[in-house]
């Protein structure tokens, strides 16, 4: 549903999301030296948070949109010459007749 | 933000090659079995390694996790250079260090990946200066240090202390790029005001994907964005996003480059968005920060962006008033005016005329936004919108006979204020008014109009009927 390209320091983009929607967000070094790259994405109440792992090029997290329509992610990449490319899938969604929490 | 805590402590007396920065001031003994709160700063002897010069003071010491930040002024005097570091426990992995002026210059930053960096500050430099050290990854203690440096012994301090970037290295790095500075000159000229460079970055571009960049704006300031494209990507849309989401306007030409202006009278954090229509290739992002005091400097005629109102509602209408007109609508006729109360929602009565109508709401200062809905009669949603001036389309149908007239609601803050709202009308092809319902709701207090405008008689809207392609 979402991608972008971008390079070192925070990226912010706001995301529409389906209310009752779960997603999948990831980003990865595609040029340069990362020395770090994490993920999160912010709803009004709720924030998910990608854990740092030396060992992965990259960073990757889920999140449910809850009752909002609109979800802040932000890219915080750290390195030298970096380009990063980040994703966004929806994973799951509610039924219908289903109240989002 | 970690909190700052000088520690002041002066070792050596000539830059020797060898010598120590020495241990922080230890805090005061205690007596054994004391339990409680104690002064001072941690103790750096165990983890701090020595200095290479001798006269290095450390002014900083704390502890924090990623995205923390030690911070400290330095004084140097005007004719000297001072070499700044920063050095951290084993549990940090990395720490970026940078150097400012109290105008907000960058005089220097060390953003490479590792946890030793250094910066060398010569003249010219302002005499106080504010250096910043984040952890960009892992945790820990961090301190931050400062030598004196004679001007002649700039390059052998640069580098027994492994300074990356010389003062000047970074702007030679980005004069590479064919014209740019003369590029960035005449831009300057030709918008006015003063400006101080706080980033520039070349970023990838690529027709089948976005480039995103984020970049924050102080209280009452003013950010440039200049966008120089390679020759191997052609027509770069550039769209400017607020934290929420909102598109604030595009970027316009200046042959292949883009540029626009964004202010805010609060700090905020914006996103470009940047596509070309065709090609591979990259960009030089450029963005300046307006100097305090000289945002009435900037040309009128500059496409100039704001986040939030700065104006009063008065101001603010008029200014809106010369964009619509400029987009073809006629003019408008006020149906509501009034203050929103922060965190409560008004509703307004509206009688709409037939055809499609646009309501706009124009907020003026101090208003840091509007959550606008307008819902029929029988409670549906016909539409919403959120941002300084909102504005809403709706398809009004022929009212029946004797049915009810809306109400209108907004939300407001803990403080009262007051709430006034007016009505503009124009261009009307059909005089029967029908009933709609618009109800605001704002962020902060202050004052809104709203304006109805009629679109038929510019913005014609047609039925379309679709069918199945013939093969």
């Amino acid at each position: 549903m979402d991608e972008a390209l971008g390079v070192q320091g925070d990226t912010l983009a706001t995301l529409q999301v389906e209310p009752g929607a779960c997603y999948l967000a990831l980003a990865v070094g595609v040029r340069g030296d990362v020395a770090g790259l994490s993920l999160a994405a912010q709803t009004k109440r709720t924030t998910a948070q990608s854990r740092l792992d030396a060992a992965v090029p990259g960073a990757a997290l889920t999140f449910c949109a809850g009752a909002e329509d609109h979800a802040l992610l932000e890219v915080d990449a750290r390195g030298l010459g970096l380009v990063w490319m980040s994703a966004v899938w929806q994973i799951a969604r509610s039924r219908l007749g289903e109240v989002p929490r | 933000m970690i909190r700052r805590r000088a520690l002041g402590l002066v070792i050596g007396s000539a830059l020797a090659l060898g010598a120590c920065a020495g241990p922080s001031k230890a805090p005061p003994s205690a007596a054994p079995g004391r339990f409680g709160r104690i002064e001072g700063a941690p103790n750096t002897k165990t983890w701090l390694p020595p200095t290479p010069g001798g006269q290095a003071e450390v002014l900083a010491v704390e502890g924090g996790v990623a995205g923390d930040r030690v911070m400290s002024m330095l004084e140097v005097p005007e004719g000297d250079c001072a070499v700044a570091i920063a050095r951290a426990t084993p549990s940090v992995d990395d720490v970026d260090l940078f150097a400012y002026g109290e105008d907000g210059a960058v005089l220097g930053s060390d953003e490479g990946s590792d946890k030793s960096p250094a910066l060398l500050v010569c003249p010219p430099h302002p005499r106080r200066i504010l250096l910043v050290a984040r952890i960009a990854a892992g945790h820990g203690l961090v301190a931050i240090g400062a030598e004196r440096v004679a001007l002649r012994d700039a390059p052998r301090a640069a580098s027994v202390y492994r300074v990356r970037y010389q003062p000047g290295e970074l702007a030679k790095r980005m004069s590479v790029w064919p014209g740019l500075d003369e590029k960035v000159e005449e831009h300057r000229r030709r918008i006015g005001g003063r400006w101080v460079d706080v980033r520039r970055v070349a970023v990838p571009l690529d027709a089948r994907t976005p480039t995103r960049v984020s970049a924050s704006i102080d209280s009452e300031r003013c950010l440039d964005v200049l966008i120089a494209p390679s020759d191997e990507v052609t027509a770069v849309d550039v769209v400017l996003q607020s934290e929420d989401g909102r598109v604030l306007g595009r970027a316009q030409s200046e042959g292949r480059d883009r540029t626009l202006i964004v202010c805010s009278p609060t700090p905020v954090s914006i996103s470009l968005e940047l596509r070309p229509h065709l090609g591979i290739g990259l960009a030089v992002v450029m963005l300046s920060r307006s100097e305090e005091g000289s945002e009435p400097d900037i040309d009128a005629e500059a496409l100039r962006l704001d986040v939030y109102s700065f104006g009063s509602v008065a101001e603010e209408r008029k200014r809106h008033d010369a964009i619509q007109a400029s987009l073809g609508y006629p003019p408008a006729r006020v149906v509501a005016s009034g203050t929103l109360p922060l965190g409560r929602r008004l509703s307004y009565p509206l009688d709409l005329p037939e055809g499609c109508v646009r309501l706009d709401w124009v907020s003026g200062a101090p208003l840091r936004g509007v959550e606008a809905f307008l819902y029929a009669p029988d409670g549906a949603l016909l539409a919403k919108e959120t941002g300084k001036n909102p504005g809403l389309f709706a398809a009004a149908r022929p009212r029946p006979r004797g049915s009810t007239r809306a109400r209108s609601r907004a939300r407001g803050p803990s403080r009262s204020s007051s709430t006034r709202s007016t009505v503009r009308r124009s261009c009307w092809r059909n005089t029967r008014s029908l009933p709609a319902v618009c109800s605001v709701a704002c962020s902060r207090r202050a004052s809104s109009r709203a304006l109805v405008r009629s679109a038929p008689c510019t913005r014609a809207t047609s039925r379309a009927r679709l069918s199945r392609a013939r093969r």
